[in-house]
């Protein structure tokens, strides 16, 4: 059981070897948070803008069971 | 001289018989009268006829609601990816006053995205090429091409007395200067902004606590490394197309549908998600 942890755009720089279809496997005890997910992963909190729990809105202090599908999303500024 | 209503024939649109008349006599009609285009348009909506280029918004826009286009100014700051494609829709829609402005000229690498970007026009300034192929799609449309960035010195000119902003432009500066003026000026704020495969889009009310603030935090510049992102024609048509859908709403005295609420297109996955802006303010 494990989270796949999708990240987009510029927040795949944070992560060597992104893999943009699979994302990443992270084993995370049940109860853990959308913003200890974050930390663990050297996210900047700052630069995520939405951030969906199995295609949910959900906020940073989302408790997750493990297993879920979390996506990453920054703002963007072009025209 | 004719009267306008002798120009105007009766047509069965859908299960409503609407008087119409041609941009031909429409245009013929206002050169007799010594009336600009804009103006002969106005006359005729206030009159109840339609003109026959817009038949086919009848059964989504009212004649009143026809008429408000008709009546209405929108200012669009930039004529790239999103001002191409909004300013193109606004004016086939009935617009009756674009007002725009770009200082740029087109390059090679507008050419993936940018609408009024071709081989014959690169190197021309965006501004006048848009106000010539928007006057081509419409002429019953008035258009304000300025060849200005935007900034404090302009601001002014170019916003005040438009019923919308839309926000088409590259750069984090220029978005919150039109988001000050949407306070200043009371004017809705529509906001949209692209890179790569991604979207955004809120709605910002005059009166609205929110700003952009609660999207890009304490930020003022783009990052390097989202800029390297580049745009997607298509994602840059997604976003301008629903920048300019909710322009018509608010245009036509409808509720907007994007205020308060940030639309987010995720083009790569082909998912769009709706997060209300207050309650991401923490993540933001």
């Amino acid at each position: 059981m494990a989270l796949q942890v999708l990240l987009s755009a510029t927040l795949r720089r944070c992560v060597p070897d992104y893999d943009p279809t699979e994302g990443i496997r992270l084993e995370v005890e049940p109860g853990t948070t959308v913003r200890e997910v974050i930390r663990r992963l050297n996210l900047p909190e700052k630069e995520i803008k939405l951030i969906m729990v199995n295609g949910l809105a959900s906020p940073p202090d989302t408790a997750l069971q493990g297993d879920e599908r979390v996506a990453f999303f920054p703002p963007v500024g072009g025209g | 001289m004719d009267q306008l209503s002798s120009l105007a024939h009766a047509e069965q649109i859908g299960d409503t018989t609407i008087r119409v008349v041609e941009d031909t006599a429409l245009l013929s009609w206002a050169e007799s009268r010594g009336l600009a285009p804009w103006d002969a348009q106005l006359r005729a909506l206030e009159e109840g006829i339609l003109p026959a280029r817009y038949s086919k918004n009848v059964w989504a826009l009212g004649l009143e609601e026809q008429l408000r286009l008709a009546r209405a100014t929108a200012f669009v700051c930039g004529c790239g990816g999103l001002g191409g494609t909004i300013l193109q829709l606004l004016a086939r829609a009935g617009v009756g006053h674009l007002r725009f402005c770009d200082s740029d000229t087109f390059a090679f690498s507008n050419l993936n995205r940018q609408w009024f970007s071709c081989t014959d026009t690169l190197g021309r300034p965006k501004a006048a090429v848009a106000a010539a192929v928007c006057r081509r799609i419409n002429p019953f449309v008035r258009v304000t091409a300025l060849q200005v960035t935007l900034d404090e010195s302009t601001l002014h000119e170019l916003a005040a007395g438009a019923h919308v902003l839309i926000d088409a432009v590259d750069n984090l500066p220029a978005r919150f200067l039109m988001d000050r003026a949407r306070r200043d000026y009371g004017i809705p704020f529509i906001h949209g902004a692209v890179a790569g495969w991604l979207g955004q889009l809120t709605t910002f009310l005059p009166e609205s606590p929110l700003g952009l603030e609660h999207i890009y935090g304490e930020r003022r510049e783009r990052h390097a490394s989202e800029q390297a992102l580049g745009v997607l024609g298509p994602t840059a048509a997604v976003i301008g197309s629903l920048q300019a859908l909710e322009a018509i709403r608010v245009l036509a005295g409808r509720p907007p549908a994007h205020a308060g609420r940030l639309l987010y297109f995720d083009g790569e996955s082909g998912m769009m998600h709706v997060v209300p802006l207050d309650s991401q303010a923490s993540a933001g």
